[in-house]
């Protein structure tokens, strides 16, 4: 039994704790939680790589009584890569903010969140799932709120109204989860629950919810505004990381809980949304004038990237389903910083503006190409490693049209990638008076992009990781 | 019938009747009460479920559950009030100001 | 037919009914009065199903605070009547009738009896270090759960409280508050301590026993006995936080040293489990009380720099 998976959570907690006490002075103790935390996640990666899933009984009750955390390949993966996001993003915080009040609650819930997306990913019991859930959400809603005009408090709002309501449909299967198998253990559940009505409803409802809270299509129509109007640092995590929270619970709760009742008929209909997902959010994202929007829209397509792990159903397509959740992590929270670094420039994100970028801001524009390719799936980001593994999947399987699904969706990318590098690539005559983007921005939105870069370059250690995993097979 | 399936079958109804009314509601302070309604309904399929027991005694388990389900619920219902004030006030002194409001972007 | 059965009957039958009639309402102030009628009702119906604990939080923190919560909101909430849906009753009707019982059919589906946890829980008492079943789950067994619990209390007040929120125009208390406040904000504290005191032998606990101190609180602001505690003070942050703070503070000794995160050790359960307890009332009297923004204790300093810059446009 480990205690790093406890430390995962209680560091990030104390941090914030310590920032909301110092006030106005946060940042040094932002900074110095953020190493420890991402430090503390590298060092459980590296035990999980070496010794496989990693056990801590919190208060040393194990299961089916108390709560236990299990940290696999993939959970491990997940902590290292969005710990490095989560840390990057908030650093641009420091530069989009002054400093006062708005800078120190953006640093103390920024801190929660991570408690909380930590105690998510390692979490193996389906009510403590919900309650980080909940704490990511509020936490989520606080931070969109912290936005200047009122559209942002209209984001938090429909935000918040739309998760409640998906967390609804999630506890009430837990509910009959619960009454089934008198245990909240997600492995334990996996073990007892029996195919029929109650466990088929159970699956039903979880999985309704948490594609709610994902954004997944039919249900996406409230997430490009929530992502557009909140605070650039907001954004990125966001879709970079805390919107990736509700699709992790239904990938391991599919893969430990409900392995049984899965069956090829729901699968298929969860692979239609998914690749509704990909082709129509993807156009929409074509239509789109301003960046943040387009932005939003392709997100929304990677999250049915992420879902077509479901109808495939194999090993290979689960780490590819990982490895998209990670390279966008990094690709997104890259783009919406150069974004939020163009946006104080030149007073807007509207594409239209975009003409004379390379040339006043060639880093900026350096990070918004590599997080294009990544977007597109083209080598030698993350994203082609992701698409390649998921292609290779769904043809190993023999369900051939999910590849092509993916590669229209990516051809469709290319055309949107490709209009807003052009724009961004042509001279604006005469050059119009603009600030300075704020270096620190252009800075980090350069690094995230260097991970999304790394992510393709050398992904032999993360998938490794990605590929072990303890609810499949001896 | 016993007892815990009384209220089971009353757990279902109020969880459809205020999950219907949450998604029929146009003012945000409506939907928030069929919000409430609706997961109360939840939390009495938990209690429910609990007194399935032979001894008679209840599970304690969900009963803990529900508490702090009830918590955060509530934390949820004060956020969305505080956020929808926030949003009223501020839509009425725009529409007081003479100056233009932002433009209302729909997805 | 027996009276316990009538009873739980009428009152498993009034629920649905009054969830009905709160959707169904044309006024808002109705629809409120009644969504707390519910509340209390869903209270007389978990004491029904032995679950005292959770009665006592639904009539406290369910129907007592949101309700106020939603009370309040009538001051500036849109209340013109045109804002209710003129849907077809008869179809929403056919829709949740059809939902209803799908649900149904599933809830009764599950195994009867079942003993659930309940075996392992009395099982485990000795070593949790209370008498209370609950107690023992929410602070014992579970207690990583009620940790992130009250980090989602602060989170919402931390949200609410960041924005600038104009003061509730409330009237100078009259006579009447004053006595009201006089005469229960002792009785409040007495109660809440007396909750904290014999939850872990009886239903009670911090959460009973933060939100009766939260509404005596709330009363007395009300009614202008007790000055509203700026957020500037460091006594006031300290006492925000204290829930979790008791039990990373309790726990951490420990953990540091190898054992189990929130392991107490059977010794010094019991004595841990309390500190833990006065910790959570703290923070959780003062979190409800600043769900109540320009009324409760919660008041932030304008920050003259970011406020006025940065104010809705």
């Amino acid at each position: 039994m480990s205690a790093w998976p406890a430390w995962t959570v209680v560091i990030p907690l104390v941090g914030a704790f310590a920032s909301w006490l110092v006030g106005r002075k946060s940042a040094f103790v932002a900074i110095a939680s953020a190493l420890a935390t991402v430090g503390v996640t590298v060092v459980l990666a590296l035990e999980v790589h070496a010794r496989g899933t990693v056990l801590h009984r919190v208060g040393g009750w194990g299961a089916p009584l108390g709560i236990e955390l299990r940290v696999d390949g993939p959970a491990a993966l997940l902590l290292v890569v969005l710990g490095i996001v989560t840390a990057l993003t908030s650093a641009s915080a420091v530069a989009h903010f002054p400093m006062g009040r708005r800078r120190s609650t953006f640093i103390t819930l920024w801190l929660i969140a991570w408690a909380g997306l930590n105690a998510l990913l390692v979490s193996a019991d389906l009510f403590n799932l919900y309650v980080a859930l909940e704490l990511i959400t509020l936490t989520s809603v606080g931070l969109i709120s912290l936005g200047p005009s009122r559209e942002s408090i209209r984001a938090a709002l429909q935000y918040l109204l739309v998760a409640i309501l998906g967390s609804l449909g999630y506890l009430l299967g837990v509910a009959l989860v619960y009454g089934e198998c008198a245990t909240l253990d997600v492995a334990l559940a996996g073990e007892r629950l029996a195919r029929g009505t109650v466990s088929s409803a159970a699956f039903a409802l979880v999985a309704a919810g948490l594609s709610l809270k994902s954004g997944l299509f039919p249900l996406h129509a409230w997430l490009p505004s929530a992502y557009a109007n909140a605070p650039s640092p907001a954004a990125a995590l966001l879709s970079g990381v805390l919107g990736k929270a509700a699709f992790v619970v239904l990938y391991r709760i599919t893969g430990e809980t409900f392995p049984l009742v899965l069956d090829a008929a729901p699968a298929q209909i969860v692979g239609v949304q998914a690749g509704a997902a990909i082709v129509w959010c993807s156009l929409l994202a074509l239509r789109q004038r301003r960046l943040k929007m387009l932005i939003a829209y392709s997100s929304l397509a990677q999250i049915g990237y992420m879902f077509l792990a479901i109808p495939i159903g194999t090993p290979l397509a689960r780490a590819g389903a990982l490895y998209i959740a990670i390279s966008h992590a990094a690709a997104s929270a890259a783009i919406f910083t150069a974004t939020g670094a163009l946006e104080r420039a030149s007073g807007n994100d509207s594409i239209d503006a975009l003409p004379g970028v390379a040339q006043r801001n060639p880093l900026t524009f350096f990070s918004l190409a590599i997080g294009g390719v990544n977007l597109m799936g083209l080598p030698p980001t993350g994203g082609f490693i992701a698409k390649w593994l998921l292609v290779r999947a769904a043809l190993e399987s023999g369900q051939w049209w999910w590849a092509v699904v993916v590669l229209v969706g990516g051809l469709i990318a290319a055309a949107y990638v490709f209009r807003v590098l052009r724009e961004a690539f042509v001279p604006a005559v005469p050059l119009p008076a603009t600030a300075d983007a704020p270096q620190l921005a252009e800075v980090v939105s350069l690094l995230l992009a260097a991970v999304s870069l790394l992510l393709g370059v050398s992904p032999s250690w993360p998938l490794s990781l990605a590929m072990q995993s303890l609810g499949e097979g001896p | 019938m016993s007892q815990w399936i009384l209220y089971a079958a009353s757990a279902a109804a109020t969880v459809a009747i205020a999950g219907v009314g949450a998604f029929v509601a146009v003012e945000p302070v409506r939907r928030l009460l069929s919000i409430n309604i609706a997961y109360s309904g939840v939390f009495m399929a938990f209690v429910a479920l609990a007194r399935r027991t032979t001894s008679g005694e209840a599970d304690p388990v969900p009963h803990a559950l529900v508490l702090t389900g009830i918590v955060v619920s509530v934390s949820s219902t004060a956020l969305a009030l505080s956020l929808t004030r926030r949003l009223v006030r501020a839509t009425e002194r725009s529409g007081r100001d003479s100056s233009s409001s932002p433009d209302e972007r729909e997805a | 037919m027996t009276f316990d059965w009538l009873l739980d009957a009428t009152v498993a039958a009034a629920l649905p009914l009054v969830a009905w009639t709160v959707a169904r309402s044309v006024a808002l102030s109705r629809a409120i009065v009644l969504f707390i009628a519910f509340g209390l009702l869903s209270a007389l119906a978990w004491t029904r199903l032995g679950a005292i604990d959770v009665a006592l939080v639904e009539a406290s923190v369910g129907a007592g605070l949101s309700g106020a919560l939603v009370m309040s909101a009538l001051s500036w909430a849109n209340l013109d009547e045109a804002t209710v849906a003129r849907r077809s009753v008869i179809a929403r009707a056919f829709v949740a009738a059809a939902i209803a019982l799908c649900l149904g059919a599933v809830l009764l589906g599950v195994p009867d009896p079942s003993e659930g946890l309940l075996g392992d829980v009395s099982a485990n008492l000795g070593d949790a270090g209370v008498h209370q079943p609950i107690t023992a789950v929410l602070m014992s067994y579970r207690g990583y759960d009620t940790l992130f619990e009250l980090v989602v209390l602060i989170s919402a007040a931390l949200t609410i409280g960041a924005a600038k929120s104009a003061r509730l125009e409330a009237r100078p208390g009259s006579d009447l508050l004053r006595a009201l406040a006089d005469a229960l904000l002792p009785l409040c504290i007495v109660l809440s301590a007396y909750f904290l005191w014999r939850g872990s032998n009886a239903p009670g606990g911090a959460f009973q026993g933060g939100a009766v101190l939260a509404g005596g609180v709330l009363v007395s602001t009300l009614a202008e006995r007790l000055r509203r505690p700026r957020l500037t003070v460091w006594w006031i942050r300290a006492a925000l936080v204290l829930g979790p703070a008791s039990f990373l503070l309790v726990g951490m000794p420990r953990f540091v040293e190898g054992a189990p995160f929130l392991e107490y050790g059977p010794q010094s359960a019991s004595r841990a489990i309390f500190a833990i307890e006065l910790g959570s009332l703290v923070t959780i009297a003062l979190v409800l009380a600043s769900f109540f923004p320009g009324v409760g204790p919660l008041e932030t300093a304008p920050d003259a720099s970011s406020e006025r810059t940065r104010g809705h446009r």
